[in-house]
């Protein structure tokens, strides 16, 4: 039974789609992200599911209850959803205490004094806050704030939990942290959660499924894994990671693409090609090529060409080589390094995509 | 083509010597003075008047306050006593303070429900309203003065307090709006979306979340307000007869006994000095609404 249903949401800023029949949904328990560049949709979305946009159509559910209905002209305000979410901004009150930051949801359920203060105690504990109860915001740093902000949307126990690019106002290494910290608490607490972010190392590391969006449209949902690995389509195998796009025609016998690259062709076996005709791209992640020295004569099977080597830099933990057969460039990571000017490059049929 | 030489910027001025220090003083000592001098010449009637509300009757009567300095221990406290014992100046003073404080009060708590709802709520012809309320800036006091006194007249509302706390309310609602409302728009939205977000009504955002943060331009407005309506002449002139507040009343001893300076001077003081309390006891409020709704 998924926890969060939302389907076919359509939504116009004058004659702009911010929206374009955006779907998924979300399992119980499970951190859902979604991705995508600027303006793609995913802040929208997320505004939509909270209440404070109002979509033309579609339809937004959450366990039992429908919040949103553009059929029957149903629209739950913002304040009955029980919802709870994190601000880019944090938006923490500048003149309340943390204390009174979090009592404040608990003041409006009417929760007695005692009640309140517990609660409120124990989710500080929870975020390792509990020593700044009596702190106001202006005396806290940027990850603190933004721990009071994640603090404040759990206070009240909410069925599902938002967070709007909550980590793109702190620093790298805190935002390391942060990220496997909020993993971690989400894990524990069971707690059905959306995020939206525009940062894929975000999205791939902390998601048990990711929808990439661009241009008000949902363009891949699935696992980390997938999204990644085999990607639906270019966009998808352009903005998650680093890709080489390869083009060429789809061979009659299937799961061969063959490859023009000036004047000698070369067939390329690619998995999953079967059904694919005339012009296709083929998406082939960086780190699935390997590199080997020229002279390596055992290394002529398929997809094993012969390339010369334009660059090759060293990035610590990898090498990363530029490198052109006849016309058509590739970027090669590998851990080891090749010598030469000449290199052969194996592509492995299960790396290569078609994304179109 | 000839670059001249880029002279190197002077240091700043750190390591100077004693001598050099007292040159420095000496060459910003006329603007000192000049500025001092301005002080102490604005200050003049004031210290006049609070001179003579110190001396005796008849030191008063015979004129020329300037005097006290040749003889200061003929100074005495009973003008001040007296004055408080003095029933139409004590009145005057209470009538004042309720004037004063109801004038603060209400167009702040009805300016501040219209500013909310003109900076953050969307319904139609919001914008038309706000253009018409800011022109309502332009209406001059003097305009309105007969048309109201008549209808004061009507309503029973001529010289009592509610009819004087209302005018005020009237004409100062277009600019506290103005004012409030540039100050409300630039709260983050966040910060409301927030507080719906936890559950909260209309209602608890405005008195928990948006009041509290328009706190600074609420604190100079009621200054403001305070500062022109204790100090009101014409309006207590206008609408009231018996039950003036302390300006007019003065005023009407002025023109009546011109000669009481021991009755008028304490309570003239006394009054100029009560609203320097207030603005000397808000003044970083003051300040800091000066740039309300300015620098967002």
């Amino acid at each position: 039974m998924p926890e969060i249903r939302v389907e076919g949401l359509v939504k116009e800023f004058g004659d702009q789609r911010a929206l374009d029949d955006v779907s998924f949904s979300v399992e119980d328990g499970e951190l859902f992200t979604l991705l995508g560049p600027s303006g793609c949709g995913k802040s929208t979305t997320l505004m939509s599911i909270a209440g404070f946009q109002t979509p033309e159509q579609g339809r937004i559910a959450v366990g039992e209850e429908t919040f949103f209905d553009a059929a029957r002209r149903l629209a739950v305000p913002a304040e009955q959803r029980n919802l709870g979410i994190v601000f880019q901004s944090y938006a923490v009150w500048p003149h309340m205490t943390v204390f009174d930051n979090l009592a404040f949801p608990l003041r409006v359920r009417k929760l007695k004094r005692d009640a309140i203060r517990t609660r409120v105690r124990e989710v500080l504990e929870l975020v390792e806050m509990a020593q700044y109860e009596r702190r106001y915001p202006h005396q806290l740093s940027g990850g603190q704030q933004q721990r009071v902000a994640l603090a404040r949307a759990l206070v009240y126990s909410p069925a599902v939990l938002l967070l709007d690019e909550p980590f793109s106002n702190l620093d790298a290494k805190l935002r390391e942290r942060a990220r496997a910290w909020v993993k971690e608490l989400q894990h524990r607490l069971g707690l059905t959660t959306i995020f939206v972010t525009h940062d894929q190392d975000e999205a791939l590391s902390m998601s048990d499924r990711v929808a990439v969006m661009s241009a008000g449209e949902v363009q891949q949902i699935g696992a980390p894994e997938d999204v990644y690995r085999r990607p639906a389509n270019r966009f998808v195998a352009e903005f998650v990671g680093r890709v080489n796009l390869i083009e060429g025609v789809a061979a009659a016998d299937g799961g061969v693409v063959v490859v023009d690259v000036t004047g000698s062709q070369h067939r390329l076996t690619v998995r999953g090609a079967d059904g694919a005709s005339g012009n296709v791209t083929v998406a082939v992640r960086p780190e699935a090529v390997t590199v080997l020295p020229a002279e390596d004569a055992s290394a002529n099977g398929t997809n094993t060409w012969e390339a010369d080597v334009g660059t090759v830099a060293f990035l610590g933990d990898h090498y990363e080589y530029e490198v052109t057969i006849g016309s058509l460039a590739l970027t090669v990571q590998s851990s080891r390094r090749v010598e030469g000017e000449r290199v052969r490059v194996h592509i492995p049929p299960d790396a290569c995509t078609v994304v179109g | 083509m000839a670059t001249a030489a880029l002279e190197r910027p002077q240091p700043a001025v750190l390591d100077e010597g004693a001598a050099a220090r007292v040159g420095r003083f000496l060459r910003r000592a006329p603007v000192h003075v000049v500025l001092v001098l301005l002080g102490l010449f604005w200050l003049i009637p004031t210290t006049g008047l609070f001179i003579t509300s110190l001396l005796s009757a008849s030191d008063a009567a015979q004129g020329g306050w300037w005097n006290f300095f040749a003889e200061p221990s003929s100074w005495t406290l009973e003008n001040y006593r007296n004055m408080f014992d003095n029933e139409g100046i004590v009145d005057a003073l209470l009538i004042t303070a309720q004037v004063t404080l109801g004038s603060a009060i209400l167009p702040i708590l009805v300016a501040s429900l219209a500013a909310y709802a003109l900076a953050w709520i969307d319904f139609p012809g919001r914008d038309w309203l706000f253009l018409g309320v800011v022109g309502l800036l332009l209406v001059p006091i003097q305009m309105a003065l007969i048309p109201i006194f008549s209808l004061y007249n009507r309503f029973d509302l001529f010289d009592t307090v509610p009819g004087l706390i209302l005018f005020h309310t009237a004409f100062a609602l277009p600019f506290a709006i103005f004012l409030l409302r540039n100050f409300f728009a630039g709260i983050p939205k966040d910060l409301m979306e927030a507080a719906r977000i936890d559950g909260a009504s209309e209602l608890r955002l405005f008195f928990k979340v948006v009041l509290p943060l328009g706190l600074p331009a609420i604190a100079s407005l009621a200054i403001f307000q305070v500062l022109f309506v204790w100090n009101d002449l014409l309006i207590g002139l206008v609408l009231a007869q018996n039950n003036q507040p302390i300006a007019p009343h003065l005023a009407s001893q002025l023109r009546q006994f011109g000669s009481n300076l021991d009755v008028l001077a304490p309570a003239s003081f006394f009054s100029a000095v009560i609203p320097l309390i207030v603005f000397a006891s808000f003044q970083r409020y003051f300040v800091q609404g000066l740039l309300a709704g300015s620098v967002k």
